[in-house]
């Protein structure tokens, strides 16, 4: 099998047994990147030298005899919305088109250390704020699966190249779903841990309270891997929880005993696709047959998640981004009168429509006389939903459901009409308000070919149990071996490699 | 007319840490070399994030709780959110509804005045924001931002409007001062703007029976002690003026809080444009920092760990050592330092008086002609408490005392300090020690009466100062010798 | 579980709405005001204006013409808020609820000057150059 259809405890395996050296792996990812990325505009740049040079480093520490760390030679393919130094970090976004940080995000600093070999940043929607990559400043991402079609988003970029085997893994950010979305669109496995498990330093805040960082994978084993590598305290992010990460990797295989499978009712309600509902009920099936004990939970708060998700996420964002201003760093407009309209003709120029759209929307519901009606109201609502989710959790380890109310949509569907495009989150957004970790997993592939995602939920912090019950779907089912027509994806794109 | 004025002050205070409040760059007051003390986290750069000092948050603890506020067990962080290029997140971290204290006051006591307590409403902690510097010369320049300062920790206390007269408003600014200085949270350097003054002034004026309150005024950057005395007086009669001819007062539509700056060298303030939408801030609580919760124990710490405060000082000053109000005050005023160095002159001479005499005149005015603070004085405290513990035993005048004290200064500038086994040896070889043996004296009063046979004459014919140049000739010889003592001995000398 | 005390606690007790000096900090603007009990209005394109202002954001003509029904939309929808009994409930600000994270008060090197100004879109290679601010403005 060519390097590129393998997963990466595959290629961990013939990197550490010597049968393909970095540089080798790297190459054939980087030629896939050259082949399809032209259909699928997954990636917004990449160095190829910087990345072969980067894998040749890696394999002289091999032949020194170096003991190199538990991603060696793995190539990874972040989202560009993740600070690293020296190399461009645009956030999909003309107000940071220029910017090249001084600085590594934590992550970066784990994957190197894990000596991972970063070979592409991936698109996004613009400063994270979307579910299709269509609010990218430099074009969409196609799905691989139907190029007609969204990888979702906001991660859109970082899941379309991991199905279209551009790397084994990514790593994206979820807010509101922005992992776990885009994962279910493109058929991969994307998991958002619980807040606080992964450093947020060198994230590009969206919405401070919601944003953690996350693995993209073509199986669970892969994301397991990725997140013991990305996870642990780190000082610099108040909010890092300075708990112990356990080996996600060691004990996945092993099924869990009584598991207890929860679905909530209010998942099945109107608005979820029969192709979806009907796949998740088929996974929900395969957990009884492993002798899961299957029971109906209920969380009441949640059909509030989504509005309540857009007065505390555009609350944030909005202050989030009011250092966009043009003096330090990103855009300034040409020509202004004076400083304020320096100001507002560089934020204007500069930022597209969905984030000035929520900056709006935050400005508005934080500013005086509101503050209470929308925002405080809004906390007050996160902390039910958060509670509906921890009795849930006492009854239940883990909630299974859709990851999405449909599959992938057309792009320009939903353009002009946003809150429809904020409806296709309302699966999702609950566990980024209550805390707690979320994984998305194939399950099955609607009439069109579309992939179908399973969304599992688990208590904080209860990441092992999360990816167990998912690796134990997984072992049952060969979704996650599904792959797009990637010759299809290469050949639209003419014969330029 | 009747008319009082209503004044609250609000300080903004830097902080003495190590480094910033939220990131590793060094607090350090640097504007030569601008921009040269940021990162990431203070030039707001996406995707940093900010991290509370532990120490800074200690000082202001330590600074409400001198200040007798409740501390407050609960505190957060929030946003205040406006643009200005020396903000460069587009908000500060600052303390909106649950600040870390509140309720304090502190005494003000103007001289020849009854002391006032002044209530502290709130103190806050923040980060201070970096600095504009314009073109002065009109021709529109660039301005110029350097983020050497964003984000060092600032503590804002804001008074209640207690004070009434600028008067009062001075002393409470310089009795801040000290007390900031005492507890060594601040350097308080108000040319480098460690502390920073801003006054709300209004007038409540009595007519016709009913009390008018005037539109609230607010001056700004009021940087030095006078500056807060001068712009408030000047605030209290153009307020009036304003009053009499437009009769405006608070509360009537259209009536909003005005701010207005100060210009120092013309003596008057002057309007400032206001901030659009500047009343709009938008808080809310900062998801990047979590609360603090503060304990009884650490509370029970930080007062453990209190040092005497200058007001506790100088009450002790006076009522335990005697000293006069005026003595006590100038000693306190002069700082922590300089009253530790007047305790240890007085405990090793036993005289406070004197010895508050000597630090209050012959240090100060050594201080103010040398321009160094006491820590640069080069005369130990033991050493002039000794000398003057020798004159308190009379073994030497009080004008050897300022003889052998311009000595002693002179050894030490020369480079040897001179320790306290100098001052006996330095007594005798100037020949200073007052003479008790009445032999000697005797000897020297004889030979002098005898060279002096006219004033003897005079003196006898009732012209009492006629012995003047027979006590001067005795000083001559017997340089020790107390004046008075002398006189005495010649007059017993000559009644014989 | 440890509860927050937001601004509905102090709404009650200390600081509610006021600044340093009693005097009313915001009072609420009543051109933007729409909140009227749990019914939203509809916004007008003058309110969508003034909030673009105090964001800083310049907004074209057929901007604020395509923003104004969508933000309407949204607040409308978010609207289903005000159904939600919530008198007994504390805020949640942060999605983990811990407390007390401090660091050392230790200094650490700062960035070189060039690496700071690196990305200011003007500069003098000391500072960063705004045009002439207006103090006050």
């Amino acid at each position: 099998m060519s390097l590129t259809g393998q997963s990466t405890a595959q290629l961990r395996q013939a990197f550490a047994e010597g049968q393909a050296t970095a540089a080798e792996i790297a190459t054939a990812f980087l030629d896939q990147i050259a082949r399809c990325d032209e259909t699928v505009s997954a990636l917004l740049h990449h160095d190829r030298e910087a990345a072969l040079a980067r894998a040749a480093e890696v394999d002289r520490r091999r032949e020194a005899g170096e003991t190199l760390g538990p991603l060696a030679g793995v190539p990874v393919i972040l989202k560009d919305n993740i600070c690293m130094r020296g190399v461009p970090t645009t956030c999909a976004s003309r107000m940071l088109e220029n910017f090249v940080p001084p600085y590594d995000a934590h992550v970066v600093e784990r994957l190197q250390a894990a000596d991972a070999v970063v070979i592409g940043r991936a698109n996004l929607d613009e400063f994270a704020m979307g579910s299709s990559c269509e609010n990218s400043a430099f074009g969409p991402t196609r799905n691989p699966w139907n190029p007609e079609c969204s990888p979702g988003g906001s991660s859109g970029g970082s899941a379309a190249a991991v199905a279209a085997r551009m790397a084994p893994l990514a790593v994206g950010s979820d807010t509101g779903g922005s992992i776990r979305q885009p994962a279910a669109f493109c058929g991969v496995v994307g998991m958002k841990p619980t807040y606080g498990r992964v450093s947020r330093y060198g994230l590009v805040a969206f919405a401070s309270s919601l944003d953690q960082i996350g693995p993209f994978s073509t199986d669970v084993h892969g994301s397991a891997l990725l997140l013991e590598t990305l996870s642990g305290h780190d000082p610099r992010d108040t909010t890092s929880v300075d708990q112990p990460v356990p080996s996600y990797t060691e004990k996945l295989d092993r099924p869990l005993e009584g598991l207890r499978v929860g679905i909530v009712k209010e998942h099945f309600g109107e608005g979820l696709d029969e192709e979806v509902s009907a796949a998740v009920h088929a996974a929900i099936d395969v957990y009884r047959s492993l002798g899961a004990e299957v029971k109906e939970v209920s969380l009441p708060h949640s059909k509030y998640s989504v509005a309540a998700y857009y007065i505390i996420a555009p609350s944030e964002a909005s202050s989030n981004l009011a250092r966009y201003d043009g003096v330090h760093y990103g855009h300034r407009a040409e020509s202004f009168e004076n400083m304020v309209d320096m100001y507002e003709t560089s934020r204007g120029e500069a930022f597209g429509e969905e984030v000035k759209r929520r900056i709006m929307l935050g400005t508005y519901a934080l500013s005086s006389g509101y503050y209470d009606a929308y925002y405080l109201k809004a906390l007050k609502v996160r902390r039910l939903i958060r509670e509906d989710f921890d009795k849930a959790f006492a009854e239940v380890d883990i909630i299974a459901g859709p990851a999405t109310p449909t599959t992938a949509f057309r792009i320009g569907e939903m353009v002009d009409d946003p809150l429809a495009m904020y409806l296709n989150d309302i699966y999702t957004i609950g566990a980024n308000l209550a805390g707690i970790p979320g994984l998305s997993l194939p399950c099955g592939r609607s009439d069109a070919g579309l992939p179908i995602g399973l969304q599992l939920l688990a208590a904080p912090f209860e990441e092992e149990r999360l990816l167990r019950a998912a690796r134990m779907y997984e072992a049952q089912t060969d979704w996650h071996g599904g792959c797009p027509d990637l010759e299809a994806l290469a050949g639209s794109a003419g014969e330029s490699t | 007319m009747n008319v009082t004025p209503i004044v609250g002050l609000e300080v903004h205070v830097q902080l003495l840490t190590q480094s910033k409040l939220f990131c590793g760059c060094v607090n350090r007051f640097n504007p030569d070399e601008p921009n040269t003390q940021t990162c990431p986290v203070c030039l707001g750069m996406p995707g940093s994030l900010p991290v509370m000092n532990r120490e800074a948050f200690r000082l202001a603890v330590t600074t409400a709780t001198a200040l007798n506020c409740e501390i407050a067990r609960f505190t957060k962080w929030d946003r205040k959110q406006y643009y200005y290029p020396d903000l460069p997140k587009g908000y500060q971290i600052s303390q909106y509804d649950l600040p870390f204290s509140h309720d304090g006051w502190m005494d003000v006591k103007v001289e020849d005045e009854d002391p006032v307590r002044v209530r502290i409403l709130r103190v806050h902690l923040e980060e201070d924001a970096g600095k504009n510097i314009h073109d002065e010369s009109g021709r529109g320049a660039d301005s110029q931002v350097d983020l050497n300062r964003a984000g060092t920790p600032l503590l804002e206390i804001v008074s209640q409007p207690d004070i009434r007269t600028a008067a009062q408003a001075r002393v409470y600014l310089e009795e801040l001062h000290l007390l900031l200085t005492y507890l060594g949270v601040s350097d308080c350097n108000m040319q480098e703007g460690s502390l920073r003054c801003d006054a709300n002034v209004n007038l409540h004026i009595e007519q016709d029976g009913g009390k008018i309150a005037t539109p609230i005024v607010e001056v700004k950057n009021l940087n030095s002690f006078r500056g807060v005395e001068a712009a408030i007086e000047y605030e209290i009669v153009r307020q009036q003026r304003e009053f009499e001819k437009t009769g405006r007062k608070l509360g009537d539509p259209g009536v909003e809080k005005e701010t207005r700056g100060w210009n120092a060298d013309r003596g008057v303030s002057f309007a400032q444009r206001g901030k659009e939408e500047a009343s709009d801030y938008r808080y809310f609580p900062d998801p990047d920092l979590v609360p603090i919760v503060v304990t009884e124990e650490e509370l029970e710490e930080i007062r453990s760990a209190q040092c005497e405060l200058p007001a506790a000082r100088r009450d002790r000053f006076q009522k335990e050592l005697g000293l006069s109000e005026y003595d006590a005050s100038v000693i306190i005023n002069q700082g922590a330092e300089f009253a530790g160095y007047f305790e240890t002159v007085a405990s090793t001479c036993g005289d406070a008086k004197q010895a508050a005499n000597w630090v209050s005149q012959d240090v100060l005015r050594e201080l103010n002609e040398r321009k160094v603070g006491i820590d640069e004085f080069p005369l130990p405290a033991d050493v002039l408490g000794t000398l003057l513990q020798r004159i308190v035993a009379g073994e030497i005048t009080v004008k050897s005392g300022r003889e052998l004290f311009a000595v002693l200064l002179e050894e030490a500038d020369g480079g040897t300090v001179p320790a306290v086994d100098r001052i006996d040896p330095l007594i005798d070889e100037k020949g200073l020690r007052v003479v008790k043996d009445t032999g000697a004296l005797d000897a020297a009063i004889d030979s002098a009466l005898a060279d002096s046979p006219k004033a003897v004459e005079d003196f006898r014919a009732g012209k009492q100062q006629a012995i003047g140049p027979v006590i001067g000739k005795v000083m001559k010889q017997l340089k020790g010798a107390d004046a008075k003592a002398v006189r005495e001995r010649i007059i017993e000398r000559l009644s014989e | 579980m440890f509860f927050y005390a937001l601004r509905s606690v102090a709404e009650a007790g200390r600081f509610p709405n006021r600044d340093a000096f009693g005097t009313l900090r915001s009072e609420p603007d009543s051109t933007l005001l729409l909140w009227s009990g749990s019914v939203a209005e509809t916004l007008t394109p003058e309110q969508v204006r003034k909030v673009a202002r105090l964001a800083r954001l310049k907004l074209t003509e057929e901007e604020l013409q395509r923003l104004t029904p969508q933000l309407s939309d949204v607040l409308k929808y978010v609207d289903m808020l005000s159904e939600v009994e919530t008198d007994d409930v504390e805020p949640m600000a942060h999605a983990i609820e811990v407390h007390n994270v401090l660091r050392p008060d230790q200094a650490r090197a700062s960035l070189p000057r060039e690496e700071a100004l690196a990305n200011a879109p003007n500069s003098d290679g000391r500072y960063f150059l705004v045009p002439q601010i207006i103090e006050g403005a």
